[in-house]
């Protein structure tokens, strides 16, 4: 059994979102980004640990926050049993000995006034020189210096490292930019390294060498890595386990094998499921979940993927917003938006929590009563049944929610499962 | 549409730069064609081409001919008119597209009345809501600037443009890579209802081998400024003819991938006059005669099948 | 570490601005068939005319500027190229020697706004937060001022002699620097390769003087140019109305005040000053305009090329 070399706790970052001065007098309150809310995992030495998930999942907030480019707002992360969530400046600096990131894109990840032989020669000569025994010294000279940095040239397959030392960024092809950016961080000697989709930017037909590389590389240095991405189709190959992150949480998680064979989490499943599959023998009817991802600033409440789950049950977190929305959703049809124009328009209803209230002014709010309660009997399906209530207050129509089931991670089939299907 | 011959050559400082080079692509009414290619391969610029839509440094040759008339001869205000009209074009990042200093409704609004004069600004709000409901977009966006929208939601507005006029033919310019794969999903699932209900021909430009394998009837694969091999889908993934085809099957990673195989070498630089076969040295089926003298494309085997290569 | 501190300043600036200064300017000696080129050497060539004139001013001029050598207001002719003013002197000796005061305080004025607004633009564009506010709104203050009138208010302040001009002068362009560096910067600090240098643990200073300024250095030659072509009227403006010079010393901005009044009758007196310095103006614009369309399409294309490649 590994010791785990990375062990995040219920880690929280959240960004404060710029309001501007009016909004914040009128407003109140503190307005944040939710990008990551509440996520736990560890990664054991060695093994190649997948984070996918789409854009806005809080999977790059969440590299940035291990290599301490941005602040946790609050939770737990220990590497080698040493806390690392809010190192001091010394900390951090050995912590980034430890820890280091590749990007996307390789290209602005290099400076474009430097050689790419300075780029490497400049974090040498910031960390010093690592020894065989582990220890790092500052180079004696220039030439050391010089020899230390084609040799981590040769490492990553850039040779002859004289003819690459002078190149500058722009002179290089995408391939081999990553691979100097790679270089660069292993001359610190980690031994977690964060990818940010490091194929995402190249070619299909050079993607394999890239992971190949990446490959190489971690046998060679026994490198652990947090692989993330938004391909699963790359995770699957590359990864020993993965989890599959939705608005800033996981949802499931475990041996990538386990979840790949049967997929628990119905978002786990939409994402297999629309991925374009190159041979057109095989086209299937896909059922995809309807609407795209909410802002992280106001996630859904309950589990966050129950507005657009096929499979929601009534206790998944149904709230004033969604019957909103669904009324949105009708109305697109200008027939249905006519005849039902008595309960709209859409722009006159608020939400507040688990209530959704239409003031009506001096109408009478029994007919919009009664259409409503007629509207949510023919869409039926778990918002339907999650509503405990359509009553008039006063001149208002409110449609209230019953309280979903607390939601919890459960173990289920060898793999961890945030859904209340189970 | 048809083109042949359709040749695009930059004049950059540092030298001509061949795009795309003798270009033969047809498509039918109301089919999909894809054009996949790797970045530089000049699919962008064939797309661009079609509608004129290039820089100023761009010399075409060839011709095009659309619905029967040779675009050539079009004056530019005749291209105007047709751009939106016959031709509409989707791109590929929706952030970007649309000003962000109008509303919606504006940016309806000012696109038909490009086109039609005439038209009153209600009749005008009344033909987009059609078209938006077409789309799946709620009405009440109409009013919102495009910074308060998502970015699905400006891909499908974009979208919505382009259908105002009921266009024979669709380019879409990589109109999902800037996006998520559910949300992918989505917009392609809309462009294909979208396209059963207008009747609408696609040129579906990517670099995305699975959505092409989903979507498109035909397919051409463009590598070097040159159309390596056409023919309709189902059999040309079944068997690809092209080396290059072969190779990049191969090295596409999905969900039953085992063994990684990638295309050795990299694409060539397209500056400057060249012989021979583009892929040749990184073909491994090369032969001599593939160095020196370039395979002209031509028929082979069944389904309207052409391969540029000297294997055949 | 120690290494790279050791060597002193001299090498560390070689090695930074060194290597992209080095191509910079190969591309820009390509680019000098193009009309942007054309423009800069023209620039340049008319500059270096006037500064050598300046220098060999004495084996050039063909009389001493400062003593009368004919009748007054001699119409041009002759032994008098640009003919005579109305003390007598000989226009075209004192246009000669007249450029070398406007060379000096322009040299020594922008040298000044330089090494104040670089850095302090450099820190408060990366450092930003309060530091950034106030110097921001410090700096606007100064450039909100009318150029001229605010050179004025200092030389009237700080008395006369050519240094204190220089430093009136100086104080007027640092907010230009500041502002163009200062954004620049803080622009550049957005950037991934910043992001990414910070995560490998890269010291600030560091930061600042090897990543951020080489990218951010290539604005500076343009704001040089432009800001010492704006220097010039501007000093032309402070002679002209009398402050700073000690009399007697040729200056062409003087020299118009000298011999306005009296345009009707010798046109020339003040027709040849007026001219040089609107050719020295001219001449900095042009190096700084043309280095602009040269400079600013590379990046632009650097930036494309990466793109294209992606």
């Amino acid at each position: 059994m590994n010791e785990a070399l990375l062990d995040v706790q219920d880690l929280r970052v959240y960004f404060p979102v710029f309001q501007g001065f009016v909004q914040r007098i009128l407003g109140g309150g503190d307005v944040k980004v939710h990008a990551v809310d509440g996520v736990s995992f560890s990664i054991a030495e060695g093994e190649v640990f997948g984070l996918v998930g789409e854009s806005g999942c809080g999977k790059s907030t969440i590299a940035k926050t291990l290599v301490g480019l941005v602040r946790a707002t609050s939770g737990r992360i220990r590497f080698r049993e040493e806390d690392i969530t809010h190192p001091g400046p010394k900390a951090l600096f050995h912590v980034r000995e430890r820890i280091q990131l590749i990007y996307q894109d390789a290209h602005a990840a290099l400076s474009p006034a430097m050689t790419v032989g300075e780029a490497i020669a400049d974090v040498l000569r910031t960390h010093g020189l690592a020894t065989e025994s582990g220890e790092r010294v500052p180079p004696k000279s220039e030439d050391e210096l010089r020899q230390a940095v084609y040799r981590i040239f040769d490492d990553v397959g850039l040779r002859p490292p004289v003819f690459y030392y002078d190149k500058y960024p722009d002179e290089l092809s995408g391939g081999q930019k990553q691979r100097v950016v790679a270089g660069r961080v292993l001359a610190l000697r980690p031994e977690l390294i964060v990818a940010d989709e490091p194929v995402a930017m190249l070619d299909m037909s050079v993607r394999a060498r890239m992971l190949e590389f990446l490959l190489e590389l971690k046998a060679k240095y026994n490198l652990t890595y947090l692989f993330i991405t938004h391909d699963l189709a790359t995770a699957k190959f590359m990864c020993d386990r993965i989890a599959i992150m939705y608005l800033g949480r996981i949802v499931e998680m475990g041996p990538a094998r386990t979840i790949y064979a049967d997929p628990k989490h119905p978002y786990t499943r939409a994402l297999l499921q629309a991925i374009p599959i190159p041979d057109p023998e095989r086209r299937t009817k896909k059922v995809l979940p309807r609407g795209e991802v909410p802002n992280a600033i106001w996630p859904p409440a309950g589990c966050r993927f129950h507005p657009r789950c096929p499979v929601a049950l009534a206790t998944c977190g149904w709230e004033g917003r969604d019957v909103i929305a669904l009324l949105e959703e009708r109305w697109l049809s200008p027939e249905l938006a006519e005849r039902e124009a008595l309960a709209g328009p859409v722009e006159e209803w608020e939400a507040e929590g688990l209530l959704a209230r239409r003031d009506v002014g001096k109408s009478d709010p029994a007919p919009v009563q009664v259409l409503m309660q007629r509207i949510v009997q023919e869409t039926g399906g778990p918002l339907a049944d999650a509503i405990r209530a359509i009553r008039v207050e006063g001149s208002a129509i409110v449609v209230e929610f019953r309280a979903p089931d607390p939601l919890v991670p459960q173990e289920v089939e060898g793999r961890v499962v945030e859904c209340l299907l189970y | 549409m048809e083109s042949k011959g359709l040749s695009v050559t930059f004049d950059t400082p540092d030298g001509p730069v061949h795009a795309v080079t003798d270009v033969d692509l047809t498509i039918e009414k109301g089919t999909t064609v894809g054009l996949v290619g790797e970045s530089g391969c000049g699919k962008s610029t064939l797309g661009r081409a079609i509608l004129r839509l290039l820089p100023e440094n761009a010399r075409i040759s060839g011709t095009v001919r659309f619905d029967g008339i040779d675009l050539s001869t079009r004056s530019p205000k005749e291209m105007r008119d047709l751009r939106g009209r016959n031709i509409a074009m989707i791109f590929q990042d929706p952030m970007t597209r649309l000003n962000p200093l109008m509303r919606i409704r504006d940016h309806f609004i000012e696109t038909i009345q490009a086109h039609d004069p005439g038209v009153t600004t209600d009749e005008a709000v009344s033909r987009a809501l059609r078209v938006l409901a077409d789309v799946r977009v709620p009405a009440d966006r109409m009013n919102m600037y495009p910074h308060e929208l998502s970015g699905g939601m400006r891909q499908r507005i974009m979208i919505a443009l382009c259908l105002l006029f009921k266009p024979a033919l669709l380019i879409a310019d990589e109109p999902t890579t800037a996006l998520d794969v559910i949300l992918e999903a989505q917009i392609l699932q809309l462009l294909q209802s979208i396209m059963h209900g207008y009747n609408m021909a696609v040129l579906l430009i990517t670099h995305n081998l699975g959505l092409v394998a989903e979507f498109a009837d035909r397919v051409a694969v463009m590598y070097a400024g040159r159309i390596a091999e056409e023919g309709a889908t189902v059999p040309l993934f079944r068997e690809p003819y092209h080396p290059y085809t072969q190779g990049l099957l191969r090295s596409v990673i999905d969900l039953d991938t085992t063994k990684l195989y990638s295309v050795p070498g990299a694409p060539p630089s397209l500056l400057g006059d060249s012989v021979g076969c583009p892929f040749y040295p990184r073909c491994e089926k090369r032969m001599a005669v593939c160095e020196t003298v370039f395979p002209e494309i031509r028929p082979v085997g069944e389904d309207r099948r052409k391969v540029a290569c000297h294997l055949y | 570490m120690a290494v790279g501190t050791a060597r002193g300043r001299t090498t560390i600036l070689g090695r930074f601005v060194g290597r992209p200064a080095g191509r910079l300017f190969a591309h820009f000696l390509k680019e000098s068939g193009t009309a942007a080129g054309i423009i800069v050497w023209i620039g340049i060539g008319i500059v270096l005319a006037i500064i050598v004139m300046a220098i060999f001013a004495p084996f050039l001029a063909p009389f001493d500027p400062n003593t009368k050598v004919a009748d007054p207001e001699t119409a041009p002719g002759g032994r008098f190229v640009m003919g005579v003013d109305r003390s007598g002197q000989d226009v075209l000796s004192r246009i000669i020697w007249g450029a070398r005061i406007p060379l000096a305080i322009i040299a020594v004025a922008t040298t000044i706004s330089l090494a104040i607004g670089l850095p302090i633009g450099l820190l408060s564009g990366f450092v930003g937060g309060r530091l950034d506010r106030i110097l921001v709104l410090v700096m606007d203050s100064i450039y909100a001022f009318p150029g001229l009138l605010l050179a004025i208010v200092i030389a009237a302040i700080i008395g006369r002699g050519i240094l204190n001009i220089s430093v009136a002068i100086a104080i007027v362009y640092i907010p230009t620097y500041f502002r163009i560096i200062r954004n620049h910067v803080a622009a550049v600090k957005q950037e991934p390769y910043v992001e990414a240098a910070i995560a490998l643990g890269m010291p600030r200073r560091r930061i600042i003087l090897r990543y951020v300024l080489p990218n951010v250095a290539q604005s500076i030659p343009v704001i040089f140019s432009v800001n010492a072509a704006d220097s010039v009227l501007t000093e032309a403006g402070l002679t002209f109305l009398g402050l700073g010079l000690p009399p007697g010393i040729p200056d062409w901005g003087f020299d118009i005040s000298l011999n306005w009044q009296r345009f009707e009758a010798s046109w020339w007196a003040t027709f040849y000053p007026g001219l040089f310095i609107l050719i020295l103006t001219t001449a900095l614009t042009f190096v700084g305009e043309g280095l602009n369309d040269i400079l600013n399409p590379l990046l632009r294309k650097k930036d494309f090329k990466a793109k294209v490649e992606a």
